[in-house]
This record gives C-alpha cells, sequence and structure tokens, in this order.
C-alpha cells in the first residue's frame, strides 16, 4: 500500500515536471545568417550546409534559449533587416554592425566580435596608400556606412576637402572621391577586379574571403565594427540573449569560438 | 615428484558424491581461466594498439617535414615557372618591336598595333600614353585610363618594362597584361589570353603534383584551404575541391599541429596536420594496415597463453578427479588453518604438492613460450613491413628516376623548341634591321677588322668581301647585348658566310668555325653548306667546366656595294623589291650566314634540375628515419647521393654497404648491416644506370618490442601463476571430501602402457615402461590411464591442433586464398641467407609442414598395413622408417642450406664422408641388407614363432637393422638382422604335442594299450587344446627302468608346451586309476654290520699327527694342488 502511493506520488511529480519543461522544448529558432563569409557565414552549395562562427552562435543560442529546432535562414546585408521586420526570422546573426542607427531600430546583443573597416585594392593600380585613394572611385556595399567613414577619415588626413555630412549620398559624393554601391561582397569584388573601382572598402574578415595574389590591404584601419545579434525591439528573446551573450564572453565560450574559426 | 600416499578408511564411500563434486570446482576454474586470460588480452591488445598508433603518430610527423619541404620546392617552381613565362612574352614582344623598326611615336596606329599583336602572338594590344590615352589598339576593349591600368603607365617613369598582372573576368577567363615602353612616351600593352597557361602552371605546380609523389605504401597527403575550406587536393574518393567540412573534416581539425584520427570513404587513418601557406596540410596513414599485423600478434599470444592457462587447470582437474576415483588422498600443504566447530584443526586453504610439482615445468614453459612468441612475433611484424616498405621505397625511387629521364628527355626537347624559336626570332629582327648592327663604323672602338689571310702567291684569301672592301666584326655590340639580355640567352653571334664572325655580343670577335670534325662548331658548317637550316646542339661542358647550349639558325643578310665602293647593308624587304623590280639602288647579293645564340647556364640549370637525382631523391619518402643512397657502378661503387654530405664520393663499402648488395641482374637486394654502429635495413636496386637504395634504421623497429616483450612476459606470469595456484589450492570442504572418500574404485588395473619406477644400481630412481610396449601403439581406453597419460594424451591433441592449423594457414596463403603479410614475406621477401629471423621462420614453417605431412603419411601407412597381412604390414614397417629417417637428413640439410651453408659442397662432401663410414659401418650395412632380405624373401614374418639358437618367441618387429623377438615371458631379446642364422619358424597351423610316459617291465603292454584305447576320446573332451588325437605311437624306448611309449596330439603351436604338461597330468591320473605303475630307479642301502679297529698306539697317533702338519709346511704352495686352484 505505502509502495504504491509513492510510485504515484513520483508520477505526479514527474508528469508536472514534464510540462513544466515542454512548453519550452518546442519550437524553431529561425535565425538569419550569411552564406558568402567565410568564417562567419558559408554556404556549401553542394550541400546545402552552412558552417562559421555565426552558425555556431546561433546552435548554442538554440540550446540555451530551449528551442528544438534551429532553421538558418539565408538573408544578405540588404534584405536582413527585411526579413526581420517581416517576421520571416527571429534574430539576425549576419555579420551585422551595430551603428547608432540600428541600434535605435533594433535591440542588439552584447557585440559578439570587433572588427575593422579595410580597404582592399589592386596592386596593379599601385594605390599604396591613403593618398592615393584622391580621385579614385571606392566600392562599398549597400547598407553600410562605409562611404561615410571613408569620407571622413580622407578629409581628416586632408586627402579630400571638408564636406557637409548632413547631405551625404554616397553615390552623389563628389568631394575628391566617389563611391560606387553594391548590393552583394562578389558584385563588389569583380567591379575591384575589372577595375570598375579602384578600391574596395568592406569589414576586414569579409576582404579576408576575397584577397588573392594581386590585391593588397591598405594598412589604415577605418573604424570599429561591432557585431551583434539583432532582434526586434519588442522581442521577448533580447534579454535572454544579452544575458547569454555576456555569459559566454566572460566565461570564455565565444573567445573559444573565435579561436576555433581562426578570426 | 611426490609419492601418492594411500590411505583406507572404513568410512562408507560417497558414490554419490563423486559427480557432483566436480562441478563447482570444474565452474570456479573456468571462471579463473576466462578470467585471466581475458584482462591479459586486454592488456596486451591495448598496450599493443597504442605502442603501433604511436609509431604512426611519429611517422607522419617525420613526413610531414618532408611534405612541407616539397611544398616549398613546388612553390619556388611556381615562380619559377611564372617568371619564365613572362620573359619570355616580354622579350618576344620587345623582338617584335625591334621588328617592325623601332618605332618613332608618329607612326604607331591601329595597323602597325594589329602587326605588332599578330606577330608577338597576343590576343588584343593597344599604345597608350601616360594618361591613358590610347593611339594604336587592336580587339582591346580596355579603358587605360582606369587606376586599375596605372601599373602599365607607370612605366614611363624610367622602367622599361611593366610589372605584368591578371585580370580574370566574372566567367572564368584570366586575361594577362604586359607592358613595354617602345617609344619614348608610349607603351606597347599586349593582352594574352591567360586562362590555359595559367591551368598549365597549376597543373604542374599545383598541390596535386605536389602531394601526389608524397605518398608511401598505405600514406597519403591531402591538403585543405583555409579561406573556403575546400579539398584543394584529396586523391581519396577524389574529393578534390569538394567542400572540407562536408566530407569528413571538422572544424577542429583544421588548426596547425593537428593530430588525430580522420575517416574519409568509411576508412580511418591517423593523420598529422600543418598549417602551410593559407591551408592546411595532413599526412595520412591508414589506421588498420597494422591493426591486421597487431591482431594477428595478440590473437595468437592470447590462444597460446590461453592454451597453457588451460593445459594447467585440465591437468589440476584430471588429477583431482582421478584421486576421488581412487579414493586417494594427495600429499598436501595447509596454508590457512581455521577451527571448526568441535574444535579440530581444518585447513582453509591446501596446496597439492604432487600437483603442483607436476604442472609446474608446465606453467613455466608456458611463461616462456608465450613471452618468446610475443618477442618473435613482434620481430617478426616489424622486420617484414619495413623490409616490405623499404622494397617499395626502392622501386618507386627506380620508376620515378626512370620516369623523370623521359620527362627530362622530353622537356630538352620542348626547350630546345622555345630556344629556337627565340633564335629565329633575332634572326627576323636582323634580317629586317640590318642596321640594328652592321653598317660598320671602323672609328667605333668595337669595330675590329678581320685578319686577312694570304695564300702562296701572296694574294688574300680571307678577309675581304665580295666588294673588295675589308670585312669587319663587331664586339660587345650594344644591340646584341641588349637582345641578349632580355632575352635571357649568354650570347649571340653572327656569322657570315665564310664562317667568321660578324658581330657579337662578347668579346670572341675573330673567331671561326671550326674546321676540326670533332670541335663544336664543326656541326654549323652544314647550314652554310645549305645543308640544314638549323642546328640545335645538346648542352655540353666546356674546358672551364661551364655548361653551354649552343643553337644556330639560317641568317641570310644582303649586301651592296654604297656609292662609295663601301659595303652596304640592306634588309630583307629591300630585297624582296629588287625580287619584284621594285628596287632602284644597286643590285643586292644575297648571303647565307648563321645566327647563333647559346643559352643562359641558370636557365638550363633550372630545367634539368628537377630531372635530376638529387631532386628525385629528396623527394622520396622512407619510412621513419631512414634515408636514401645512391651509388654509380664503378668498381668502388662511388656515392652519388645520400642524406650526409659526407658520404658523397665514398665507396659504398666505407659507408656499410656490402658488395652483395649490388646485384648487376636488376635484382632487389635486401639485407641487414650495421653502419657506424647502428643497425639498418638496407635495400639496392640497380636503375638506368644507377644503384639506387633505401636504408631503415632497425632501433626505431625494435623500440616498442622489447617494451610489449616485458608485459607479455610479466602479464603471462601473473595469468599462469594465478591458473597454477587454482589447479594446485583446494579448500576445507575438499579436503573432507578427499578424506572421507573411499573411491569409487579401489584399484584399477595396471595398464600395460603405465610407467613404473625403477631403481638405477645407482641409487636413483626413474619411471620406465615395460620394453614389450614401447613398440607397440596398443590402445588404453581412456578410463583406463593414469592422470598423467590422459593430459599427455589432450597435450598432444592440442598441439598437433595447434600445428595443423599453423599447416593449414601456410598452405591456403601459399595457394593465395587468404593473405597473411609474415607468411607472403618469409616465402616470398627477397632476404639473404644467414641466421636472421627470415631463414629460421622459414625453416620453421617448412619443417612443421614436413613433420605434418610425415607424420599423416605414416599414421595413413599403418593403417593401410595393419589389415593386408604380415608382409603388408612388415613392409610398411620399413617404409616408415625410410620416411623418419628422410624427413630427419632433409631437415638437418635444409637448416643448413638456410643458415647460409654451401649445402651443395656439404652434399658433395657427405658422399666421400659416407665412404669413409661405409668402412666402418660395415655390419651396419650387413645388418640392413639382412633385414631387406629377410623381408622380400620371407623367411619370416613380425607375428611368426621362431625359434633361434636357445630363445623361442614370437616375431615382435622386423626392423631395418635388428629384429626383436619376445618370448612366453615377456622378455624381448634383439638380434641383429646379420646374426639371425639358422632360424627354425615353427610357425604352423599345428604341432605334435608329445610326451614319453614309462611302464613297469612288468606290466602287461597290451593291458596299457587297451586303457589307452578306451580314455583316449575322454583324455581328448577334457583337452580342448587338441585339435587330433591324442594317439599313441607305440613303444618309444626300452629304457634301463622303464619301457617308454609314445602318445601324440595335434594342437596349435602355441598351445603346445601347455598341452605336454595337460597329458602328462592325464596319463598319471588313468594309470592311477587303472593301477598301472610308473617305474622309477631304486636305490638299495647296505650297511657294514661289524666295524674292525685299527691296532694303533696313542704315540702312533702322535707321530700321524706330527706327519700331517710337517706335510702341510712343505709346500704351501703346492697346497694348491687340485680342487684349490687360487
Amino acid at each position: 500500500m505505502k509502495k504504491r502511493i509513492f510510485v504515484l506520488a513520483l508520477g505526479c511529480a514527474a508528469a508536472l515536471l514534464l510540462s513544466a519543461c515542454g512548453s519550452a522544448l518546442s519550437g524553431t529558432l529561425r535565425v538569419g545568417v550569411k552564406t558568402d563569409v567565410a568564417n562567419f557565414g558559408l554556404l556549401d552549395e553542394e550541400s546545402g550546409q552552412f558552417s562559421g562562427m555565426e552558425i555556431d552562435l546561433a546552435e548554442l543560442l538554440r540550446r540555451e534559449l530551449g528551442y528544438r529546432n534551429l532553421e538558418l535562414v539565408a538573408v544578405t546585408s540588404s534584405n536582413r533587416e527585411e526579413k526581420l521586420v517581416d517576421g520571416e526570422i527571429d534574430m539576425m546573426i549576419a555579420t551585422v554592425t551595430m551603428t547608432e542607427e540600428r541600434r535605435a531600430a533594433y535591440s542588439f546583443s552584447a557585440p559578439y566580435y570587433t572588427d575593422h573597416v579595410k580597404i582592399m585594392v589592386e596592386k596593379s593600380s599601385l594605390i599604396d596608400e591613403i593618398g592615393d585613394l584622391r580621385g579614385c572611385t571606392v566600392g562599398v556595399m549597400q547598407e553600410t556606412n562605409h562611404a561615410l567613414t571613408l569620407a571622413r577619415y580622407l578629409a581628416a588626413r586632408r586627402v579630400i576637402p571638408d564636406f557637409d555630412e548632413a547631405a551625404f549620398v554616397p553615390t552623389a559624393f563628389q568631394g575628391g572621391v566617389t563611391f560606387r554601391e553594391y548590393g552583394s561582397y562578389l558584385s563588389a569584388s569583380r567591379a575591384l577586379e575589372s577595375g570598375e573601382v579602384d578600391a574596395f572598402i568592406a569589414d576586414g574578415s569579409i576582404l579576408s574571403g576575397f584577397s588573392d595574389e594581386g590585391r593588397v590591404l591598405l594598412p589604415d584601419q577605418l573604424s570599429v565594427q561591432e557585431y551583434g545579434v539583432g532582434m526586434l525591439k519588442d522581442s521577448g528573446l533580447a534579454a535572454r540573449v544579452d544575458r547569454a551573450i555576456d555569459g559566454w564572453l566572460e566565461d570564455g565560450t565565444i573567445a573559444a569560438l573565435c579561436e576555433k574559426w581562426g578570426i | 615428484m611426490g609419492d601418492l600416499t594411500v590411505e583406507k578408511r572404513e568410512k562408507t564411500p560417497q558414490k554419490g558424491a563423486a559427480r557432483s563434486e566436480f562441478l563447482p570446482r570444474a565452474i570456479a576454474t573456468v571462471l579463473v581461466a576466462v578470467l585471466v586470460v581475458g584482462i591479459f588480452t586486454a592488456a596486451v591488445a591495448t598496450l599493443t594498439v597504442r605502442s603501433s598508433t604511436a609509431n604512426l603518430y611519429e611517422t607522419n610527423r617525420i613526413r610531414m617535414n618532408q611534405v612541407i619541404r616539397a611544398l616549398e620546392d613546388g612553390g619556388v617552381g611556381r615562380s619559377n615557372l611564372m617568371t619564365e613565362y613572362d620573359q619570355m612574352y616580354q622579350a618576344k614582344l620587345r623582338n617584335t618591336v625591334y621588328y617592325l623598326g623601332g618605332v618613332n611615336a608618329e607612326v604607331i596606329d591601329d595597323a602597325f598595333v594589329r602587326s605588332v599583336a599578330e606577330f608577338a602572338g597576343a590576343e588584343s594590344a593597344a599604345v597608350i600614353d601616360e594618361a591613358g590615352n590610347t593611339y594604336g589598339s587592336w580587339k582591346c576593349m580596355y579603358d587605360f585610363t582606369r587606376n586599375r591600368f596605372n601599373v602599365l603607365r607607370g612605366i614611363q617613369s624610367g622602367r622599361a618594362v611593366a610589372e605584368p598582372f591578371n585580370i580574370t573576368s566574372p566567367n572564368g577567363a584570366t586575361k594577362r597584361f604586359y607592358g613595354i615602353q617602345i617609344a619614348p612616351g608610349r607603351t606597347l600593352v599586349a593582352v594574352y589570353d591567360w586562362t590555359q597557361t595559367k591551368a598549365n602552371i597549376e597543373a604542374m605546380t599545383s598541390w596535386a603534383s605536389s602531394l601526389r609523389n608524397m605518398v608511401a605504401n598505405d600514406t597519403v597527403c591531402i591538403a585543405v584551404s583555409l579561406s573556403d575550406y575546400t579539398f584543394l587536393y584529396n586523391p581519396i574518393g577524389d574529393l578534390t575541391g569538394h567542400g572540407a567540412l562536408q566530407n569528413g573534416m571538422e572544424i577542429e581539425y583544421l588548426r596547425d599541429g593537428f593530430e588525430g584520427e580522420l575517416t574519409f570513404g568509411g576508412q580511418r587513418y591517423v593523420a598529422v596536420g600543418r598549417e602551410w601557406n593559407g591551408a592546411m596540410v595532413y599526412v595520412l596513414t591508414r589506421a588498420d594496415t597494422n591493426m591486421g599485423d597487431d591482431a594477428l600478434m595478440i590473437a595468437l599470444v592470447c590462444a597460446v597463453l590461453a592454451v597453457f592457462v588451460a593445459l594447467v587447470a585440465i591437468y589440476g582437474g584430471i588429477t583431482h578427479v582421478d584421486n576421488l576415483r581412487m579414493g586417494r588422498v594427495p600429499s598436501y600443504l595447509t596454508l590457512l588453518w581455521k577451527k571448526d566447530r568441535d574444535g579440530a584443526r581444518r585447513g582453509v586453504l591446501n596446496f597439492n604438492r604432487s600437483t603442483a610439482g607436476k604442472v609446474l615445468p608446465i606453467a613455466l614453459i608456458g611463461v616462456v613460450v608465450v613471452t618468446g612468441l610475443a618477442f618473435y612475433l613482434r620481430s617478426l611484424n616489424a622486420l617484414s613491413s619495413i623490409a616490405t616498405e623499404a622494397n617499395w621505397t626502392t622501386d618507386e625511387l627506380s620508376s620515378m628516376l626512370e620516369q623523370n629521364n623521359q620527362d627530362a628527355a622530353s622537356m630538352n626537347e620542348e626547350y630546345k623548341d622555345i630556344f629556337l624559336n627565340e633564335c629565329i626570332q633575332l634572326k627576323d629582327i636582323l634580317e629586317e634591321h640590318p642596321e640594328y648592327v652592321f653598317n660598320y663604323d671602323p672609328e667605333q672602338p668595337n669595330v675590329h677588322q678581320q685578319p686577312l689571310t694570304y695564300n702562296d702567291a701572296g694574294q688574300v684569301t680571307a678577309g675581304l668581301d665580295l666588294y673588295g672592301n675589308l670585312c669587319w666584326s663587331v664586339s660587345d655590340h650594344p644591340f646584341l647585348q641588349e637582345l641578349a639580355e632580355y632575352n635571357t640567352i649568354h650570347k649571340i653571334s653572327v656569322f657570315d658566310e665564310y664562317g667568321r664572325i660578324m658581330a657579337t655580343n662578347d668579346g670572341g670577335w675573330s673567331f671561326t668555325l671550326s674546321n676540326d670534325p670533332q670541335g663544336q662548331s664543326y656541326e654549323f658548317w652544314e647550314i652554310l653548306a645549305d645543308h640544314r637550316d638549323t642546328v640545335t646542339q645538346d648542352m655540353s661542358i666546356d674546358d672551364e667546366g661551364n655548361e653551354n647550349q649552343y643553337l644556330g639558325v639560317a641568317f641570310y643578310y644582303y649586301t651592296v656595294q654604297g656609292p662609295d665602293g663601301a659595303t652596304g647593308y640592306v634588309s630583307k624587304a629591300d630585297y624582296q623589291r629588287q625580287i619584284d623590280g621594285a628596287w632602284d639602288g644597286p643590285p643586292i647579293t644575297k648571303h647565307r650566314g648563321i645566327m647563333q645564340i647559346s643559352i643562359v647556364p641558370e636557365r638550363l640549370r633550372n630545367i634539368t634540375d628537377t630531372a635530376s637525382l638529387s631532386y628525385v631523391a629528396d623527394h622520396t619518402t622512407v619510412h621513419g628515419t631512414g634515408y636514401v643512397c645512391i651509388f654509380d657502378t664503378s668498381e668502388d661503387h662511388l656515392c652519388v647521393y645520400s642524406h650526409s654530405a659526407t658520404h658523397l664520393g665514398m665507396p659504398a663499402a666505407d659507408i656499410g654497404y656490402s658488395p652483395d648488395a649490388f646485384d648487376p641482374s636488376g635484382e632487389t637486394y635486401s639485407g641487414i648491416a650495421t653502419v657506424l654502429g647502428d643497425r639498418y635495413f638496407q635495400t639496392m636496386k640497380l636503375t638506368d644506370g644507377y644503384y639506387v637504395g633505401a636504408a631503415v634504421p632497425m632501433d626505431t623497429v625494435y623500440a616498442t618490442r622489447d617494451r610489449i616483450a616485458l608485459i607479455v612476459f610479466l602479464g603471462s606470469v601473473l595469468s599462469i601463476a594465478a591458473m597454477f595456484l587454482c589447479a594446485c589450492c583446494f579448500s576445507a570442504a575438499t579436503e573432507k571430501r578427499y578424506l572421507d572418500n573411499e573411491g569409487t574404485e579401489t584399484g584399477r588395473t595396471r595398464n600395460e602402457q603405465e610407467p613404473f619406477t625403477l631403481t638405477m644400481p645407482s641409487g636413483k630412481s626413474r619411471r620406465v615402461r615395460s620394453a614389450a610396449v614401447r613398440w607397440d601403439a596398443e590402445y588404453v581406453p581412456w578410463h583406463a590411464k593414469t592422470p598423467d597419460q590422459k593430459f599427455g594424451a589432450i597435450a598432444k591433441v592440442v598441439f598437433h591442433g595447434i600445428a595443423g592449423f599453423l599447416f593449414l594457414a601456410i598452405v591456403l596463403c601459399r595457394l593465395g586464398l587468404i593473405s597473411v603479410d609474415v607468411i607472403n614475406y618469409v616465402y616470398e621477401g627477397v632476404w639473404s641467407r644467414g641466421l636472421n629471423i627470415f631463414a629460421l621462420t622459414n625453416g620453421v614453417f617448412t619443417l612443421i609442414i614436413l613433420f605434418e605431412v610425415a607424420g599423416l603419411l605414416e599414421k595413413a601407412i599403418k593403417v593401410v598395413t595393419s589389415n593386408a597381412g604380415s608382409r603388408t604390414e612388415t613392409l610398411g614397417h620399413l617404409f616408415c622408417s625410410v620416411i623418419r629417417y628422410g624427413v630427419a637428413i632433409f631437415s638437418v640439410f635444409y637448416i643448413l642450406y638456410l643458415c647460409g651453408l654451401d649445402t651443395q659442397s656439404l652434399i658433395a662432401s657427405a658422399g666421400i664422408f659416407s665412404l669413409v663410414i661405409g668402412f666402418g659401418a660395415q655390419s651396419l650395412i650387413q645388418d640392413i641388407l639382412a633385414g631387406i632380405f629377410i623381408v622380400f624373401e620371407g623367411e619370416f614374418r613380425v607375428g611368426d614363432i621362431v625359434t633361434v639358437g636357445d630363445f623361442r618367441g614370437n616375431v615382435l618387429e622386423i626392423g631395418l637393422r635388428t629384429t626383436k623377438i619376445e618370448d612366453i615371458t615377456k622378455n624381448i631379446k634383439v638380434f641383429n638382422n646379420s646374426n639371425l642364422s639358422g632360424i627354425i619358424n615353427m610357425t604352423k597351423e599345428a604341432s605334435y604335442a608329445s610326451i614319453d610316459v614309462g611302464i613297469e617291465y612288468g606290466e602287461s603292454l597290451e593291458r596299457v594299450e587297451k586303457v589307452l584305447e578306451e580314455e583316449f576320446p575322454a583324455m581328448r573332451r577334457r583337452l580342448p587344446a587338441i585339435l587330433d588325437g591324442p594317439f599313441y605311437r607305440g613303444v618309444s624306448a626300452l629304457n634301463s627302468s622303464s619301457v617308454d611309449i609314445k602318445i601324440l596330439a595335434l594342437c596349435k603351436e602355441g598351445d603346445r608346451v601347455q598341452l605336454c604338461r595337460d597329458m602328462n597330468r592325464e596319463i598319471l591320473l588313468i594309470f592311477k586309476k587303472h593301477n598301472i605303475g610308473i617305474p622309477f630307479p631304486q636305490v638299495t642301502v647296505s650297511y657294514l654290520q661289524d666295524p674292525q679297529p685299527d691296532r694303533l698306539s696313542d704315540r702312533d697317533r702322535k707321530e700321524v699327527r706330527e706327519f700331517v702338519e710337517k706335510q702341510k709346511e712343505i709346500a704351501p704352495e703346492r697346497g694348491a694342488a687340485d680342487g684349490e686352484r687360487g
């Protein structure tokens, strides 16, 4: 008799516990990731597999947040925010630089990676220092603020005259250097190859994926780029994600990830 | 050895206890056995695998160094090749420009650019200025104002040639851009389609070409790009170009210094990884090839251990069972005491001394055998795998060398074509623009007058040209020097139609083609004689040791006599105009000369280097820390390549290679030699005029062997000791059973085959078997065997099983049905005869096969002949002897042969030896011959009853030399066959037993005969041995005391003696019954009635006494007369 009551009690307790966990152990976490950035988010066409530090981070978050499944959605720099807003993805882990603008619009976690903006040129163009960029055409990525950053940098060094930042539009800028915008890194790289642009400005980590024997990076490091996990402002996940990433920064998980991917 | 004490108690035997008694003990024994063998196997297996794997990693690490070196060389090769290509194209462009007349800026237009492009073989071309403006272009769509092309325009600031660069378009096509300054402010840009060339260069210097050769027996190299994680090279499953992370790599593996296991295509590899030049390079070795050999070793060693453990256990078990059955209490020692309830001391742990004594030798042998086996197998494994690898390396080296020589030959041809082309370009330039070089101004410092030569009449025969003008030649010509520099040519010389130099870029202005047919330049006369248009010579070394390669083409120059009488040089175009009728100058004469160039030695060296011996040898990997050595075919076999520079030029013998290693027939030699104190396994093979070989140090081979042998030793000691104790110890309960047991059989009949104890005269005692059973293979049933015999039978079965298994393995392997590396190598491997492990192994294997086959044959013969009559049986026996002796002699010779002794001469000398022996072994020969004749003539056979001299018995065996006869009391007399004369063969179906009985003279003979007639039938019935009879044969003798009558009866020979006795008995009883007396001699005794006294007085008696005493003293020695022979 005693035995029976005990078993029954145990069963009830188990059921309660399970039901408590069960609510989180369901559902799919949809994360937007890059497909063309080596070491961060790279998609192998053949096998359909993603690889990179951000992919690993997504998996860690899935576990941390208690989701059963992880769905990786391919995004580009131009459509990632759109997808977030549309609800196609729950968060973006896609080399999203946390600019002031973006911070205003979205909720970000602590930065999980710090990078610099760099400039890549062809050796045959004989551009070997920042001053040579005067009068040149520079390729930039859409939806980034690199053009402005570079213009400021050049102005500060008297390579180009000062200009009005408020009226700055990259594609229309005429103040000593011209900009061209590109939607994908590949197209920007091709433009550099053909000579359509004389320089290509992007995050250092991305540029390393496009380097070859005929290209070289200028020594200048333009600005610090911090990558963070971007979510909608009203997302219930933001706090937990932030906490998680803080924790991983402290305990070395993130550092280990960076070491693993050689970044 | 202990003796058994037999105690009988008056207690009831516990019959039922016997069977249940066995079970717990048996279970305990089996458990212990399984446990010890299991632990041993696990320990040995783990250690072996770990050390094998450690070996693999070490090997891979060493190989990785060679791989990195090869890659670095490859990288250098690639940049060399690129430089070569660039130089070629740029030279061609410049040649073209010169050919087209050394342009001035105004002439440049699209047509000019087009002709340049066509001549230079460019896809498109343009002429631009500093700003990027185009002045002429052909098929050129590029906007040269773009910064991308700055480098082309930058040449204006002092550089003559722009740094070439590539542009790759999105569809994958690559173009290479060259720029040269052709006029002040003007750059000629030529664009070449580089796609194919790039692919060619890639193919020649790619990861594949570098890594493809870094392959050993079971090792392969792969490379993974660190920028896009694709396989730069992966031959396994053809994964080159595919994503690495999705095909077996993990990101954790992609770090410098990685060591671990990878799996590709289902195969496990042990890998060592290193980062190089933006990629991860791995050396992979298959993890399982060694595994097979290791597994075999572990299996064998553990199986043998299990056998010995089992034998120990079985012996203990059999003895225990036997003791219980016999009711014996074995002699034992109590190790642990305990007081039981009634205060009596009980032994809790007892140690059976007698069993221990018998089992100890088995245990010790077991330890020695298991350890020895592990040691031996490990050595064999390691050696044979190293030998295989060294052989493989040597073969690889040979084939690489041959391949490289072929490649070198074709590369030479290719380069000759390239050089020839360059020569033709230069010739074209000068033919079109002789003014660059000719039209000499005698005022110039380098213009020299050709020496004049005179004939006997004092006339000039040479030194004047067609027009009677002096001939000049120019040395250190600046234009030729410029051409030479950017075409990377060493020397350019232009010869006139007389074979004299007209112009050259170095100092030899007076050189004339040699008239000596052996001279190097003699061949070029062929051009002047219009026999050939080109001459390409092979590379040669001049007197100063410089390498040169000369090429020459027919070169036409056109002369006119100028208005001032001087010789003028005009162009080919002018001459063409003359032909066309459009020339209105003085007549042009065409002359045939030679344009000759010689190639820069460095260029040659680059080409020949890769085909060279040292390059090939440098890029061959050898197992572990082994190395490659190459020797020439001279008498002393001088070293032409070695890892150590000091060896170069030394004779092979000084470096530790014996003359045996150099086999001119092309066979691969392999052997072990000591070089500077270290032992090496060496292989050598003649290839293409060189002896190439590999040497692998042996100490690395044996490094782990000793450790493993030690572990095996300890393990086997512990395991067998554990089993030993288990077999010999028994509990208190068992002790009680021993003491209480009466035994189910209170005695066992002694079986014939059992040994008994014999005391020698020296006092020692030995256990021997009776003579009768030594040659008798009589079967003793199991239950009748002693424990020792039982154990012996089991051990025999086990060892026959092992031998049989080995026999099967060897036969299957030789037939090709299974593959065991060791067996294959031992039988096929080329190892030298001598006291080495392979020879001994071969000997052991061969002898096992031989003995097994011989044993089976003997058994078969015995079985076949045993039922086929005694003659066949004897023959069979003889045949078995022949087999045995034959096998023995063959074994001895074979072992000697394997040990390297020259058995042919040994056998030859054995002939003389046998002659010597023969003289001394006459009686042996006689015996053998007598034996042969006995068998074939059938004088008597095995089983016959014969009498030889006074010895009567059964023939037990007719051997080669002796015959054994066994009498009724089981005594065996051994006769030499030659002494068997006067044999009475008593084997017949029936004999006659005859007795002689005496009757009294006074008896009535007829009455006795009547009694006999009546009693014979009854007698016959009572004596079943009588086959026929008894018969009364009459009176045999009229003796002094009796009348003897003879009675015969027919019986079997074997019964005869006993039947005589029986008949005696019967006749006695019959006579008694019928009152017939048997006489016997009687003795009559008579005695004297009155004895007569002698009449001697006392004095007489005294005299007599003295007389007698004196007689004795006279001649004591003569006292020894009759009867006493001292």
